[in-house]
């Protein structure tokens, strides 16, 4: 199991430097980066002229090392570099893959350093790590309600199978499925929070503004309060694929011959599907976890956005807008290493469930 | 079978998949919705404008809406037109001939299409830039009077911009009511059914021909192929696919197929996946081995032999995926990422959304017709999953 597990996480290194190779590309070969931006704003904010501000530019791309090509730096071998003068053949060869924007990033993360934020030069895993706090009581919350209400509606759609209750639900499920969710975020606030309708809800932030003042449990109501909106826009698109699981291998298990074991007993219906149904039927269930996984992390942008919550999605969003590369870089690391860590999970966890799955 | 004279048995057919489809309600409705979508992108001038569709005052008639046409309202127009044909076509064909076998009428309607397309393409790209300046309003407004002027159902250009009537809540000459400038809300609406059927279409051609094309090598040769791109899939579904497309855009010149591009480029890992189990599991069956001995090459084999029977997962699995990128279209659009020139619904939610407070009107009916698309396309969706593989429905 553990060799298994080991060779998994050795498997997932690959991926992993793929993902940040892919990112650092489509992030870097687009037109525009930091220093641009800075040069617009100083041109607005001062008089300076362009040659100034072009300097002023120049040096912050060498300050953060965006002179240098991506990912191999073929300049080592041009004579007309000073820098690279003394160095012999073997010394141009190494610092051709090694003195790039994505080894020197990358030698920087295996020692833990993501660097600082460009926009306010704060250490960017002190960001992203409040950000995910925030991210992971939601997701964490979604997730579970997610499978609090989808494991019971399938179970119950799969023992009225057929009869209006099971079409009812399936339909429920399905027009919860295809609704937007950016469109289901506004109508709640539109019409609950606020506006001309009902005023139940607070429409944005993680809290009210005079939340600090509060004592303990009145804080912790603040806070829900101001969490059940965006909680419900990240909850109900994922009821549909867990209920259809849950239904169909209840479904499956209903049909063997044990649960006909059962019955013949003479043990009450319940307890034919409490005891004996329903724990082989859930088992599997508990893996699809990884598959919720890329979705809620992308669906978190667009409800983060609009509820206005400081949450991974917000933070990415921010930064991409002002072309934040470390944050990007370390968002993008992040959120792809917690999707494989939860694929990998998922897999162990369904061989523990369920022995007759072998290792390899 | 072609030595085999099959007329006199008696024996039913087995139904085909359209049989099969016709007969589930729910997937039908989705099919007359999606069909009524294509329709009201087809004729958006002829549905919603302000130029009248029949004019006459004094000297003939005149058809200002034709007049008034840009390059993309004839695209659309000239190619929903050639559709129709071809398929009225095909079935004028096969009644006046019964004897032609199904390939050679496919021959024959492929041969028309090409020619309409040829036709259409033409027209199409030398389409005049013309600036029409002739303002029909006074005639809908009752300022002009005409002997005949009929104006579409919907009688307000998507962009006039009047500045009056401001915000006005749902009436009868406003149906959906209108936003800040004045503007019609069901026409911009109506204007913007184009861009999500064309973002949904063209983001998952691109996501087929890729997750079919690497899906294939990777089941029908296997070894270090189908290893490179398992990892190659791995790494794509890593990457939360919003995020991912809000990465990209952020970067690129603001182009509407920059958008579908890279939705497409993002979901293939789904159709590779069930490509290379299809291709996996049909490379030793008996009919590829009767192909292989025949000499017949590997490319041969894989686009003639494998992949009509490798198809059906595939198509089921594109009508979802058509849904999904539509989601992401608006998701994007609703954010202010992608081009603002493309009014599509989620960039029409995203310029009212400061207006939510005081007018519902415009949060509820752009977002119901995302809904109502995604919704369809997944009753489609579903009915084709349970019509082309029968075992799957339970």
């Amino acid at each position: 199991m553990l060799r298994y597990i080991l060779k998994r996480l050795l498997i997932a290194i690959p991926t992993l430097i793929g993902i940040t190779i892919v990112t650092f590309c489509i992030i870097q070969l687009a037109p525009g980066d930091p220093a641009d931006k800075s040069e617009e704003e100083s041109v607005v904010a001062t008089t300076f002229s362009g040659q100034v501000t072009r300097e002023v530019v120049e040096r912050t791309r060498q300050l953060y090392g965006l002179d240098k090509p991506l990912l191999v730096n073929t300049r080592v071998w041009e004579s007309d570099r000073d820098e690279y003068r003394e160095l012999g053949f073997f010394g141009r060869l190494g610092a051709m893959f090694t003195d790039a924007q994505y080894p020197i990033w990358l030698a920087r993360i295996v020692t833990w350093d993501f660097g600082t934020s460009y926009q306010d030069h704060r250490p960017v895993t002190g960001k992203v790590w409040e950000a995910f706090r925030v991210s992971l009581l939601f997701q964490v919350l979604s997730i579970a309600l997610i499978y609090l209400i989808a494991i019971p509606l399938g179970v119950l759609s799969a023992i009225k199978r057929g009869t209006g209750t099971d079409r009812a639900i399936s339909l429920l499920l399905f027009l919860l499925y295809s609704l937007p969710n950016f469109w289901v975020a506004t109508l709640l606030i539109v019409f609950l929070a606020g506006g001309e309708f009902l005023d139940l809800f607070p429409p944005q932030d993680l809290s009210s503004s005079d939340a600090a003042a509060m004592g303990g449990v009145a804080w912790l109501f603040d806070r829900l309060w101001h969490m059940i909106l965006p909680v419900i826009c990240l909850t109900y698109g994922g009821l549909a694929s867990l209920s259809r699981y849950a239904r169909s291998g209840m479904l499956e298990v209903i049909g063997q011959d044990y649960i006909l074991t059962a019955r013949a007993k003479g043990l009450s219906e319940r307890q034919v599907i409490v005891k004996h149904a329903f724990r082989n039927s859930v088992l599997p269930i508990v893996t699809l976890l990884a598959t919720l996984l890329p979705a809620l992390i992308g669906g978190s942008v667009i409800v983060e956005t609009i509820f206005n919550i400081p949450g991974m999605g917000r933070l990415l969003f921010e930064s991409f807008l002002a072309r934040d590369y470390p944050v990007i870089m370390a968002v993008a690391f992040f959120s792809s290493g917690l999707v494989l860590l939860g694929m990998i999970l998922s897999d162990v966890l369904y061989m523990l469930v369920d022995p007759r799955i072998s290792l390899e | 079978m072609t030595g085999i004279d099959q007329s006199g048995l008696d024996q039913p057919r087995p139904p085909t998949t359209w049989m099969r489809f016709r007969r589930q309600r729910a997937p039908m409705i989705g099919l007359v919705l999606l069909g009524g979508l294509f329709v009201i992108a087809a004729l958006a001038p002829f549905l919603a404008g302000n130029r009248p569709i029949l004019f006459a005052d004094g000297e003939g008639l005149e058809l200002p809406v034709l007049a008034g046409f840009t390059q993309e309202d004839f695209f659309w127009f000239a190619g929903f037109g050639a559709a129709l044909l071809a398929f009225f076509c095909s079935k004028f064909l096969r009644r006046i001939r019964p004897s032609l076998s199904a390939r050679q009428g496919r021959r024959v309607l492929c041969l028309l299409l090409g020619i309409a397309a040829a036709v259409i393409a033409a027209i199409g790209f030398s389409w005049p830039e013309r600036l029409v300046h002739d303002d029909y309003t006074p005639y809908r407004d009752g300022g002009r009077e005409a002997s005949l002027c009929v104006f579409p159902p919907i009688c307000y250009g998507p962009t006039e911009v009047p500045l009056t009537n401001s915000l006005d809540s749902p009436s009868l000459s406003h149906l959906f009511g209108t936003d800040r400038q004045g503007d019609d809300v069901l026409a911009r609406m109506i204007h913007g059914t184009r861009i999500s059927l064309l973002v949904a279409v063209t983001a998952i051609l691109v996501c087929m021909a890729i997750g079919i094309a690497l899906g294939a090598a990777a089941g029908y040769f296997g070894g270090w192929i189908d290893a490179l791109v398992l990892r190659l899939i791995e790494v794509v579904t890593c990457f939360p696919a919003f995020f991912a497309v809000l990465a990209v855009l952020a970067f690129l010149p603001p182009r509407i197929f920059w958008v579908m591009l890279i939705i497409g480029l993002l979901r293939w890992p789904g159709v590779a996946r069930l490509t290379r189990g299809e291709f996996l599991r049909m490379r030793d069956w008996d009919f590829v081995a009767a192909a292989r001995a025949m000499g017949l090459s590997n490319g041969r084999i894989m686009v003639r032999h494998i992949l009509p029977n490798a198809l059906a997962p595939v198509i089921v699995s594109a009508t979802f995926g058509m849904a999904g990128a539509i989601l992401i279209e608006s998701g994007l659009s609703f954010l202010g990422i992608g081009p603002a020139s493309c009014q599509s619904w989620g960039r029409l939610l995203s310029e009212f959304r400061p207006y939510f407070d005081v007018a519902w009107w415009l949060s509820v009916f752009p977002g119901a017709s995302i809904f109502i698309t995604v919704v369809a396309l997944n009753l489609v969706g579903e009915g084709l999953r349970d019509a082309l593989d029968p075992r799957l429905k339970k």
